[in-house]
């Protein structure tokens, strides 16, 4: 499954700048004009982070159909609550943190419902024939047991090391502390070893 | 050697995880309303005429005109200057737009669109337009043989009047001009409405056949017709602040 490759209308503002820089002015320009109500810079910001925003939402909930209504509903609060985000603050944890609330809302009401399970990409791995079966099995190994995880530890790890935001990006996410999340992720990877025992020696 | 942290967390970062599709954020930013942003009450500098510049003098005007452009001076006006014969030309397509004022172009110009080629002015209702013909970076819209109007009432916008007067086959997007709401708004569209100083709903017709952009300031509406995107038109807009 791919993204759709949205067309950036950004009213002055195009996707893609050339430096970090750029970017982060681009973002505080685009921001100020979606606090004054701006749809189009509104809309621009969050194309540019909603695919990070919805995998997160996808890692909390285990759900396709949850991480669409959780981006949805976010994407709503967001743009209502707009006169509260500070346009010198990055919009992204911002963002994402109101949909990964979302998805946290989600993900607990639905707990007796059947268990969801996470699933790898049929894509190729970029490996001779005997490592890319190696690779799949070890990796359909891994997330199996990552998904045995409780799912406060099991948040954590997945947001700070399948998806690689920053120890605060995962914090800003989960609604914690920073330290919270160095203490869920340690645990839960020691649980993964603990579980996996020496099978990757 | 055993498994170490640092071994799980690199396996994990290399699973291929089957992310599912991102939904499309074009239609859920559609659906949405007006944020509850808080409007600035500053005043505006920017009436069209404070734009467009100081005023030389009123000629050839019939008294009702003369009069509501003698009345839009009180924040600013176009600069009308004394001239041998009014301009004419204005192509039939785009309708009435009121009596030709001459205009000194030279003062109301923009950097987008250069100097205004027409002026006109109208007291049923209240408007002010002026017009600027195609130009180089300014095409022609459909074949109206204008490049692009831009016309100032007495009112005041709404977003629900505008969104339901401008029809099913309009989209209408919220956006920043300077410190102002302003509409922007695609596809087919043919009429608009706004609040006239008695607060009564006014429908006014488009003469272009191309994007519009509507803005308030300080209780006076402008609309500016043209085929630029949103970008330009928006800037237009903004310069006419300064």
């Amino acid at each position: 499954m791919g993204h759709h490759a949205e067309t950036s209308t950004t009213g002055g503002v195009t996707s893609g700048p050339s430096s970090e820089s750029e970017r982060v002015d681009d973002e505080q320009a685009l921001a100020a004009r979606a606090k004054r109500g701006d749809q189009i810079a509104f809309g621009a910001l969050v194309r540019s982070h909603a695919p990070m925003a919805h995998r997160v939402a996808y890692l909390i909930t285990r759900s396709a159909l949850d991480a669409d209504d959780a981006l949805q509903d976010g994407t709503v609060k967001a743009f209502y609550a707009l006169d509260r985000f500070l346009p010198d603050r990055p919009f992204r944890p911002w963002f994402t943190a109101i949909v990964a609330n979302e998805a946290r809302n989600r993900a607990r009401s639905r707990s007796r419902r059947e268990a969801l399970r996470l699933r790898l990409t049929g894509d190729p791995q970029p490996a001779g024939p005997e490592e890319e079966a190696l690779a799949r099995e070890r990796g359909e190994e891994l997330l199996r047991h990552l998904d045995a995880l409780p799912y406060k530890l099991r948040e954590a790890v997945a947001l700070r090391h399948v998806l690689g935001l920053s120890e605060r990006e995962t914090a800003d996410a989960l609604g914690v502390r920073p330290g919270t999340v160095k203490s869920r992720v340690s645990r839960g990877l020691e649980r993964l070893r603990e579980s996996m025992g020496g099978a990757w020696e | 050697m055993g498994m170490t942290d640092r071994t799980v967390a690199v396996a994990l970062a290399l699973l291929a995880i089957d992310y599912p599709e991102v939904p499309s954020m074009t239609a859920i930013v559609a659906r949405l309303g007006t944020p509850a942003v808080k409007r600035s009450r500053t005043p505006l500098r920017w009436a069209l005429a404070a734009v467009i510049v100081a005023v030389v003098a009123l000629v050839t005007l019939v008294t009702p005109v003369r009069q509501a452009v003698a009345d839009w001076l009180g924040i600013g006006a176009i600069r009308i200057v004394e001239v041998g014969e009014i301009p004419s030309g204005l192509p039939d397509s785009i309708g009435d737009l009121g009596e030709p004022i001459p205009v000194d172009s030279v003062t109301a110009c923009s950097s987008v669109l250069g100097c205004p080629d027409q002026a006109f002015a109208s007291t049923d209702p209240d408007t002010l337009t002026l017009l600027w013909l195609p130009r180089r970076g300014l095409s022609e819209v459909g074949s109206s043989g204008v490049g692009a109007l831009l016309t100032r009432y007495e009112g005041t916008l709404d977003n629900p009047i505008i969104e339901k007067s401008v029809g099913e086959d309009a989209r209408v997007v919220v956006v920043a001009v300077g410190e102002a709401r302003g509409y922007w708004i695609e596809g087919e569209i043919h009429t608009f409405g706004y609040l006239d100083r008695e607060g009564e709903i006014v429908f006014e017709t488009l003469r272009l056949a191309g994007n519009t952009l509507l803005w308030e300031a300080d209780e006076v509406a402008y609309r500016f017709e043209s085929g630029l995107d949103v970008t330009a038109a928006v800037k237009v807009a903004e310069a006419f602040g300064r």
